[in-house]
């Protein structure tokens, strides 16, 4: 039977109004992603949008484009709500297309919750992150083996991710991979943890070419249960941090730490989520 | 008799896969340093699990391929798309220590080649990554080395693997206080044919949008080797 599929998604441009406040200047979106209204945080001068998902997550023959352009030294924070589900799926394959432009001096940060690769999904997922020369971009993925809770893991068929960062056009960080736990290709993370919580934090901005602020503090976070290494991207683009956590508890409390201690580094403010 | 001819380019090969032939590579141990001080890699099983289960699988989803495709690259003469190809390496190289590896001893490797054979394109890819300021990835010399040597593509695809496989046990003489005779053993065993012909088949079949391998435990070690209050190893 030829799977069923949504074919939609978000495309957002951010820019500021006279008063220099950033605001939606255009905004087009469709199953399965729907959007929160606007939240503009007056302590950070950041807009936020969080984005949900009305099917609950993404099924076979889903097709989802997200596009998001900011400019005109706006600020930007994209969230959603809770974790993004990637659903068992008899055949076919879910795909999700995203880029992100930034612009000018403008900022955008995207941190959606945890992936999960539930079991029997198979999700291909690109990713282009275009960033101006004074541009700044805070981009975050976290990845779940499986409904860990429920004793789930690496039941997932396959799940393909390719991420490009751009900075002036020049390529400073190409990170893909195809894992099937059918094959090899998952043993080292299925080896780093019996239950492994995967996260990446890649922060692009002029003001930590040189040095991050705060590096030794991430570095010192590591424990029994938590790995946490930051190093510079190609042409000194910015910075990655990479964790690997045992549990969710520390997983949860590192990515929260490690957010304000990058936030910081850019001397700005992080903006609350406000997931009540 | 077979044609003499057919293996001139054996010498070459033996010549630049010895590890006289001055590489660098004896000064990085690629992250390995860090695993071990993390205790992921504690013995000579761990050594051989680490690389038969993460290191062969990321040279037949990564390396080779990318081996293969600057080899096309460079038979063809197309060093617009080698310089491409170059940048790509670069960046994928996620941590910077691995990536100062590669470039540092590829730099080294086509300053070698520059030397030792009459090599007019690795002279303009040369030039090329300077007008650029692009540094050269041991990669994309590699190639550039076996083309002039003549080297068939299985050969230098199996060089490289016994480079990497020996790099990582020459290290684990100093890391873990193997012997040499424990290191041969598991180079061989990295080298079995069927492994070989496995990763061969499986590289080929690799194209340039899909080659990657997730590793974060690795990234993990070589990022936090960067900041390790003593360390033998530059990687």
């Amino acid at each position: 039977m030829k799977p069923l599929g949504i074919h939609g998604g978000v495309h957002l441009g951010c820019r500021t109004n006279e008063d220099g406040l950033p605001y939606l200047s255009s905004q087009r979106f469709s199953p399965p992603v729907h959007l929160s209204k606007p939240y503009f945080d007056e302590d950070t001068g950041s807009l936020l949008i969080n984005l949900s998902c009305p099917t609950a997550g993404l099924l076979s023959g889903d097709r989802m484009v997200c596009d998001i352009e900011v400019s005109e030294s706006a600020s930007m924070v994209v969230t959603t709500p809770g974790a993004t589900r990637s659903h068992c799926m008899r055949s076919g394959v879910a795909k999700v297309d995203q880029k992100f432009r930034v612009q000018d001096d403008s900022f955008l940060e995207f941190n959606p919750g945890s992936l999960i690769l539930q079991k029997s999904t198979s999700l291909e997922q690109r990713t282009l992150v275009e960033v101006g020369e004074e541009a700044g971009v805070l981009f975050v993925e976290k990845m779940l083996p499986g409904r860990i809770a429920h004793g789930e893991f690496f039941l997932f068929k396959k799940f393909s991710n390719r991420l490009r960062i751009q900075k002036n056009k020049q390529l400073v960080l190409l990170e893909s991979f195809t894992l099937e736990p059918e094959n090899d290709s998952v043993n080292p993370w299925r080896n780093s943890f019996p239950t492994p919580f995967y996260g990446c934090f890649y922060l692009v901005s002029p003001k930590v070419s040189n040095e991050l602020p705060g590096r030794q503090e991430i570095h010192n976070m590591k424990n029994e249960n938590l790995i946490v290494g930051s190093t510079t991207m190609h042409h000194k683009a910015g910075w990655m941090v990479k964790v690997l956590a045992g549990d969710p508890y520390e997983f949860r409390k590192a990515t929260r730490e490690i957010r304000v201690i990058l936030y910081q580094a850019i001397g700005r403010l992080p903006t609350s989520f406000r997931r009540y | 008799m077979t044609d003499p001819k057919d293996f001139e380019w054996l010498g070459g090969l033996i010549q630049t896969t010895d590890t006289l032939f001055p590489s660098g590579g004896y000064a990085h141990s690629y992250g390995l340093e860090e695993m071990v001080a993390l205790n992921k890699v504690q013995s000579k099983e761990d050594l051989e699990d680490f690389l038969i289960q993460q290191i062969l699988p990321s040279l037949e989803k990564l390396e080779l391929p990318y081996i293969r495709y600057s080899l096309e690259a460079v038979e063809k003469n197309d060093l617009d798309e080698l310089v491409k190809i170059n940048e790509e390496i670069s960046a994928w190289k996620l941590t910077r220590e691995v990536r100062e590896a590669g470039s540092s001893q590829g730099a080294q490797l086509l300053r070698m080649i520059l030397e030792i054979y009459q090599c007019p394109i690795s002279e303009k890819f040369k030039q090329l990554l300077q007008e650029k300021g692009d540094p050269c990835q041991q990669i994309t010399a590699n190639a550039l080395l076996r083309n002039v040597q003549g080297a068939p593509l299985t050969s230098s695809l199996v060089a490289w693997i016994y480079q990497t496989v020996s790099n990582f046990c020459s290290t684990s003489i100093k890391l873990l206080r193997l012997g040499e005779l424990a290191c041969q053993k598991i180079i061989h065993r990295c080298l079995d044919a069927e492994n070989i012909r496995r990763l061969l088949s499986n590289s080929q079949k690799v194209n340039r949008e899909k080659a990657g391998f997730f590793n974060p435990m690795l990234d993990l070690a070589s990022a936090r080797h960067e900041l390790a209050f003593s360390r033998l190893f530059i990687s």
